[in-house]
């Protein structure tokens, strides 16, 4: 699987130029200076500092919470806890469009200076673009059919260092070109960073394929040496409001001191930021009550204790993700691919799991059952009533009808069979042969016990009607490595139902902030390790290419919830946060997971 | 002839028996006693014998559903309908604790059955063959014991498709290494007897040796030694299970119960932990009580007492 990070959006209703940072104090007598500590999740460190994040080696920490504190990206998304562009936190204001739509001139904003104080300019963009033209596949967000590919031409005027146009082999959406095209881009220092080695002079090699090749394979290889992030002089030069002052890379534990040389929105209050590692929730959750964490979480079996830290003045909060939690169905499974096929066999074993008990009773309201592509929560323009309700809710006596007409005897907690093959209506449906049995395994997660309550409810459900599902518990790195769709005559492709389950492991639509499920479900998108293929959502996935409406993405959001290429199953907050009582600033939380230490502040 | 007859499998005996010595009392009665004077031993007869009553009758009399989930009824402390509680998706954690029993002691049997008979086979073989062959076999031992235990489990288990025919296989891959170098032990000693000689010397070939005169006597070590074979498959099992990699959902057993109940130690679901961590250290105690009786009881020198 290529990637597990995608697309979207937030909608232009809700953007407002020039408005408040996406976070606020809460008032309070604040000092400056002191060390706040930040939990990361359980077995997650960062692996790869540049902003050019790598696609074998990157994880969702470099995306939000690493890199981005050193390199600040080319648009911010996020206000208020809503998935919308924030032009304040931005370094360039909105684009403007011209060529009948198909070039986008982008005005960079004159404030922002690197750490050397030279301005940011054109010249640390083009590098940036350079590199993806001619890596691309080495790039983490590259998806086939986007950015680069759809570029026809650049151009990075020396007369006009504070802007650069691109324009495309179309005309595309503005909306889709702001939030999935234009989001990539993170200006790096072209000033330090066009070398080809540590001894090499900076140059302008990125004007040639060869060179900016060079400097690529230059950068990636000091980018994975660990142990010299908080030394390397590349990683120096930074606009970002943080300087990186210590890494450990046998933990994965690092500090950040204010960049005293920021010239951007926001400059840090507190004197110190650590990112602490942990092994496993469990030691996290030892080092939250012993108070050793201002900025943690709550295990998701923990969430009961909730109230023994509001008790102490800690503020508890979910933080959900602006994306959707499904199934994953193998469509190419030489067995059960054909039975996946039929959308009443997904409606049937949809209308078996019953999301709001299961987000109400396992995950106690930690968990928004998820109706479609585009989540309830956050809330967003994009969420259409259509969506906002449950397609396929719980009814056991629906999905025996639906298995019943099309052929199925139906056997309760023993195997249900097909008995009239066929193409037909009634019948089972193409490809099915009579006595195939609805017998499937499902390659589950390990490691969190209200996801193991959740399968094993799920499983139970399905079983009631005669849909056997047997669970193989792996780790999440595991199931990944084996998803992907079967090709003729893979015998070793044999997964056929996959679920991550984990907090935090499900597809969340950044750096791609459209609301548009195209990377998952789109037929050779670059997330769709299903092999499905659906003709008519592929049309409604390009129209969200080249329509601005918003009502595009609804039509796409309706057509896939009502689809449902996976399973939808609850979905879960990224974390449960708990802050420190001394802890201002931190609330909301940015559901594009980034955070923003610069203005949090500390109070006596 | 009488005299070079080899024991019969129901004697038990450690080492070889004198024929020249009288015993007062028959094999058996003599066994009998030597472990009914062990109180532990006793103890742990009658723990283990209630623990397969409570697995195995136990749902007959405590009927309970441990197929469907019902999660309205999840987390549930003890209450006259749930003797102990319910878990985390509204099994009932007393009959759960049958259901697991029921797996965690089958695959615990099974695994000390094969690996005993394996270790068996394989050091009475070579063993007796001496040599190059003993050389090469015990090599092969030594190497699968430098594997460390649990990393080997661990790798196994998650190739395979954890099922209760594969956790016993995986399980006893590495668990029949210990008999096996016990059994050649005793087979290097037991072959250079008098009647093993004679035997040799009447044209008895050495699958009738080995089968009439060597593995008699070492059944007893044999016996013994399963029965720290069942107590470590238990552990092995519950530790496998603890880690995740056990018999998936909805089968049960004691550490996948306990691996779940621990994740809520924070919420005080002590009905979770308790019950299951219980079961797993009475059992394994009871079975450690009863090898250290049998130990006892097939020792000639204390039979002679």
């Amino acid at each position: 699987m290529r990637r597990f990070l995608a697309a979207v959006a937030g909608s232009m209703v809700l953007v407002l130029a020039g408005c408040a940072s996406s976070t606020t104090g809460t008032g309070g007598s604040t000092q400056h200076g002191g060390t706040v500590t930040f939990a990361l999740p359980a077995g997650t460190v960062p692996t790869y500092i540049s902003p050019f994040v790598s696609g074998p080696v990157s994880n969702n920490i470099d995306l939000f919470q690493f890199s981005p504190f050193l390199w600040r990206p080319l648009y911010w998304y996020g206000v208020n806890g809503q998935p919308t562009i924030n032009y304040q936190q931005s370094m360039a204001g909105p684009p403007t469009y011209s060529n009948g739509g198909r070039t986008v001139t982008v005005t960079l904003n004159h404030k922002f200076t690197w750490s050397t104080g030279k301005p940011v300019t054109n010249r640390d963009v083009e590098l940036w673009l350079k590199m993806l033209v001619a890596e691309k596949g080495n790039y983490l967000g590259y998806s086939p059919g986007s950015i680069p590919d759809n570029i026809s031409s650049m151009s990075f005027p020396a007369a006009t260092p504070y802007q650069f146009s691109i324009t495309f082999n179309k005309v595309y959406s503005q909306l889709w070109i702001l939030y999935d095209e234009l989001s990539e881009i993170v200006p790096i220092p072209q000033q330090a960073w066009d070398r080809t080695s540590s001894t090499s002079p900076v140059g302008n090699y990125d004007l040639t394929t060869s060179g900016v090749q060079a400097v690529y394979t230059y950068l990636n290889s000091q980018a994975t040496s660990e142990s010299t992030y908080a030394t390397n002089p590349l990683w120096k030069v930074v606009d970002g409001p943080w300087l990186l002052s210590a890494f450990a890379p046998q933990t994965g534990a690092s500090t950040f001191v204010p960049n005293t040389h920021y010239t951007g929105p926001g400059k840090p209050l507190i004197s110190r930021f650590e990112e602490i590692p942990f092994t496993s929730t469990s030691a996290e959750f030892d080092a939250l009550r012993s108070g050793q964490i201002d900025y943690g979480y709550l295990p998701p079996e923990d969430s009961s204790q909730a109230s023994y830290f509001t008790s102490r003045g800690y503020k508890v909060a979910a933080w959900p993700d602006f994306g959707f939690n499904n199934f994953f169905l193998n469509y190419t499974n030489p067995t059960a691919g054909p039975i996946f096929e039929q959308l009443y066999i997904r409606q049937a074993m949809q209308s078996l799991i019953n999301q709001p008990q299961i987000a109400t009773d396992i995950w106690h309201g930690d968990a928004i059952p998820t109706y479609g592509p585009i989540p309830i929560k956050p809330t967003s323009s994009y969420l259409s009533p259509a969506v906002a309700r449950n397609p396929y809710p719980y009814s056991p006596s629906h999905a025996k009808a639906l298995l019943v007409d099309h052929g199925w005897k139906v056997v309760p907690n023993g195997t249900d069979t097909c008995q009239r093959p066929g193409s037909g209506s009634t019948e089972c449906g193409a490809g099915i042969p009579a006595g195939a049995s609805l017998s499937f395994t499902e390659e589950a997660a390990t490691g969190s016990a209200p996801f193991t309550a959740e399968i094993q409810d799920q499983v139970s459900s399905w079983a009631s009607l005669g849909i056997n599902v047997t669970i193989s518990q792996k780790s999440i790195s595991a199931i990944f490595a084996t998803l992907e769709p079967c090709s003729n005559g893979d015998a070793g492709c044999t997964w056929q139902i996959a679920n991550f389950g984990e907090p935090g492991a499900t597809p969340t639509y950044s750096p791609q902030y459209l609301p548009a499920p195209g990377p998952w479900f789109g037929t050779q998108a670059s997330n769709n390790v299903e092999g499905y293929s659906n003709a008519h959502m592929d049309q409604l996935i390009a129209n969200t290419y080249v329509n601005s409406s918003v009502s595009a993405i609804q039509s796409l959001a309706v057509y896939a919830a009502q689809q449902m290429p996976g399973l939808w199953e609850p979905d879960y907050s990224y974390q449960i946060s708990v802050i420190s009582p001394k802890l201002k600033g931190a609330l909301p939380q940015d559901p594009n997971l980034n955070l923003y230490p610069q203005y949090w502040s500390l109070t006596s | 002839m009488a005299e070079l007859s080899p024991m019969a499998p129901a004697d038990l005996v450690v080492g070889p028996v004198d024929p020249g010595e009288e015993n007062p009392h028959s094999p058996w009665i003599s066994f009998l006693r030597v472990f009914a004077e062990n109180r532990l031993a006793l103890a742990g007869s009658i723990v283990i014998v209630l623990f397969f009553a409570f697995c195995f009758l136990g749902p007959v009399v405590y009927r309970t559903n441990q197929v469907a989930t019902n999660i309205a009824q999840a987390s549930r402390g003890p209450s006259p309908h749930h003797l102990l509680g319910t878990d985390a998706v509204g099994y009932d954690v007393l009959g759960r604790l049958m259901a697991g029993g029921q797996i965690t002691l089958v695959v615990a049997l099974l695994v000390a059955l094969l690996a005993a008979s394996f270790g068996l086979v394989w050091g009475a073989i070579s063993g007796f063959s001496g040599g190059g062959v003993d050389s090469l076999m015990m090599r092969v031992v030594d190497a699968a014991l430098a594997i460390p235990g649990l990393f080997l489990l661990i790798f196994l288990d998650a190739i395979l498709r954890p099922s209760v025919v594969i956790l016993v296989v995986v399980i006893a891959s590495l668990a029949w290494l210990a008999p096996a170098r016990l059994v050649r032990a005793e087979v290097l000693k037991l072959r250079t007897m008098g009647y093993v000689e004679a035997a040799r010397g009447a044209g008895a070939g050495p699958v009738t040796i080995l089968f009439r005169h060597l593995f008699p006597n070492v059944i007893g070590t044999m016996a013994v030694n399963a029965t720290f074979q069942v107590a470590d498959a238990v552990l092995t099992v519950a530790a496998l299970s603890f880690l995740g990699l056990g018999i998936p959902p909805p089968a049960a057993n004691w550490g996948s119960m306990l691996s779940n109940g621990v994740s809520y130690v924070f919420a005080g679901y002590w009905w979770q932990i308790w019950p299951a961590g219980v079961c797993v250290v009475a059992i394994v105690v009871a079975f450690n009580f009863v090898g250290d009786g049998l130990r006892d009881a097939v020792d000639v020198r204390l039979r002679r007492r």
